[in-house]
């Protein structure tokens, strides 16, 4: 029979509610670092934006290829159109990536605690708003310089304003969500400019529609090249004293690739253990090199 | 290290009855080695295999046999660091598993205080898997020790 939760807790002890509450701190702070570059996103791409109405929006309206005589009125109303358009793109990239990553984010705290209990930290954690950020500043930059040719298809035909709209959606919400879905991976950093990087596989299962299966790809940075043989040699002992995988994700580009990495495959169960084979193994590797 | 059982065998003439086994100082120490070899491979099968299962009940096992080397009195909190598992739930479905399969005790001196034991009467094999484990195994709470080095 499973034991009461309320009556166990009270056994842990306090240096372990110390830490506990010393690593929520440090997740609240970092979060409140996040939102902070959230509202400072949606306040630089206002204006953006609404300069980039102020070049394209006054000809798609009047339809005619000449300078628009826009006054101090007619500008704040077409910025505000502008601005609505933006902010309603961003509620749609949170929306569509509250669906892609409903799982994954409850997955990462799972994660990050772990990582964290072992003394380490996360960085680097794509979950799509930089690319967000990116291509929209790109395509805002596009906009400019080929705003001519714009305004000439707008100028033909209605249904070109459509197709653009469409297209801004496609680049500017569904393709940074879909970007940030797959470059997911989590960076561990050590010392002397060494890492740990971690790739997700999800599997994702229709009955109980949920991320059923979670694999996890670790991967230190480079050992060595594959041309030196005595190295080459070490690196094998090393990696089958561990028994560390041969190859990554993906077995052709680790076959092509010239360096050789430490592999090593988990689930989240023996996540923590698994980083701690790849930091002895990396300190067998530093034994050696000092030799 | 690739070090077959069946090599060690026939490098001493362990199965040879015909001829008496005579170990010299300097052989004894390279026997004691290759055998040092055979236990460090056992126990490093013991760790994998452990870690495949999604139940820690292994792991639970490889720190109870480790810390009952180390200490006479267990109890949960201490099995729990030596694995450095952060919650108790994580660790409450192995526990029951391993209380019905007999492989460990639980003696409830209080509400609170639980000591742990491993059920080595029902199951006498356990005792060299403890020297096993017990003289080899490094729990994850030494190991973390150890890579203390690669932290920023």
């Amino acid at each position: 029979m499973r034991k009461e939760i309320p009556e166990e807790k009270s056994n842990i002890p306090d240096s372990e509610n110390q830490e506990f509450n010393s690593f929520l701190e440090e997740l609240m702070k970092r979060e409140f670092i996040d939102t902070l570059k959230v509202r400072a996103f949606v306040l630089i791409s206002i204006i953006l934006y609404a300069i980039m109405a102020f070049y394209l929006f006054p000809y798609v309206l009047s339809g005619e290829l000449y300078i628009y005589e826009s006054t101090f009125i007619e500008i704040i109303y077409i910025s505000l159109n502008w601005t609505l358009i933006i902010v309603f793109a961003y509620l749609l990239f949170l929306f569509v990536k509250l669906y892609f990553y409903r799982s994954i984010k409850r997955f990462v705290h799972y994660i990050k605690k772990d990582v964290f209990s072992l003394g380490f930290t996360l960085k680097n954690l794509h979950i799509g708003l930089n690319s967000f950020i990116i291509i929209n500043i790109a395509f805002y930059f596009f906009c400019i310089i080929c705003r001519e040719l714009i305004y000439s298809l707008a100028r033909t035909n209605y249904f070109f304003i459509f197709l653009f709209f469409i297209i801004f959606l496609i680049l500017c919400v569904f393709l940074p969500v879909i970007f940030g879905f797959y470059q997911f991976k989590i960076k561990i950093p050590l010392k002397n400019k060494k890492h740990l990087k971690v790739n997700f596989r999800f599997k994702y299962s229709v009955i109980y529609d949920e991320y059923d299966d979670i694999f996890l790809y670790l991967r230190t940075n480079r050992v060595c090249l594959k041309l030196k043989k005595i190295k080459s040699k070490n690196y094998q002992e090393i990696s089958k004293k561990n028994w560390f995988p041969q190859y990554g994700r993906f077995k052709f580009l680790t076959k092509v690739n010239i360096f050789h990495y430490f592999f090593e495959f988990s689930t989240p169960i023996n996540f923590q253990n698994k980083i701690l084979n790849l930091l002895l193994a990396l300190k067998d590797w530093e034994k050696f090199e000092k030799n | 290290m690739i070090f077959p059982f069946k090599e060690f065998l026939k490098k001493y003439g362990l199965e040879d009855l015909e001829n008496s086994l005579v170990l010299d100082p300097s052989i004894k120490i390279e026997f004691l080695k290759d055998l040092n070899k055979i236990m460090k491979i056992i126990n490093k099968i013991f760790d994998k295999l452990t870690n495949i299962s999604s139940l820690r009940g292994g792991q639970i096992l490889m720190a109870l046999a480790k810390l009952e080397t180390l200490e006479e009195v267990i109890n949960k909190a201490d099995i729990m660091r030596s694995l450095n598992i952060d919650r108790r739930e994580k660790l409450y479905h192995a526990f029951d598993y391993l209380k019905e399969q007999n492989y460990i005790e639980i003696i409830e001196k209080s509400p609170k205080f639980h000591i742990i034991k491993l059920n080595i009467d029902n199951n006498p094999d356990l005792l060299l898997f403890k020297e096993i484990v017990g003289k080899y195994w490094r729990s994850p709470e030494e190991n973390k020790l150890k890579v203390n080095k690669w932290r920023k």
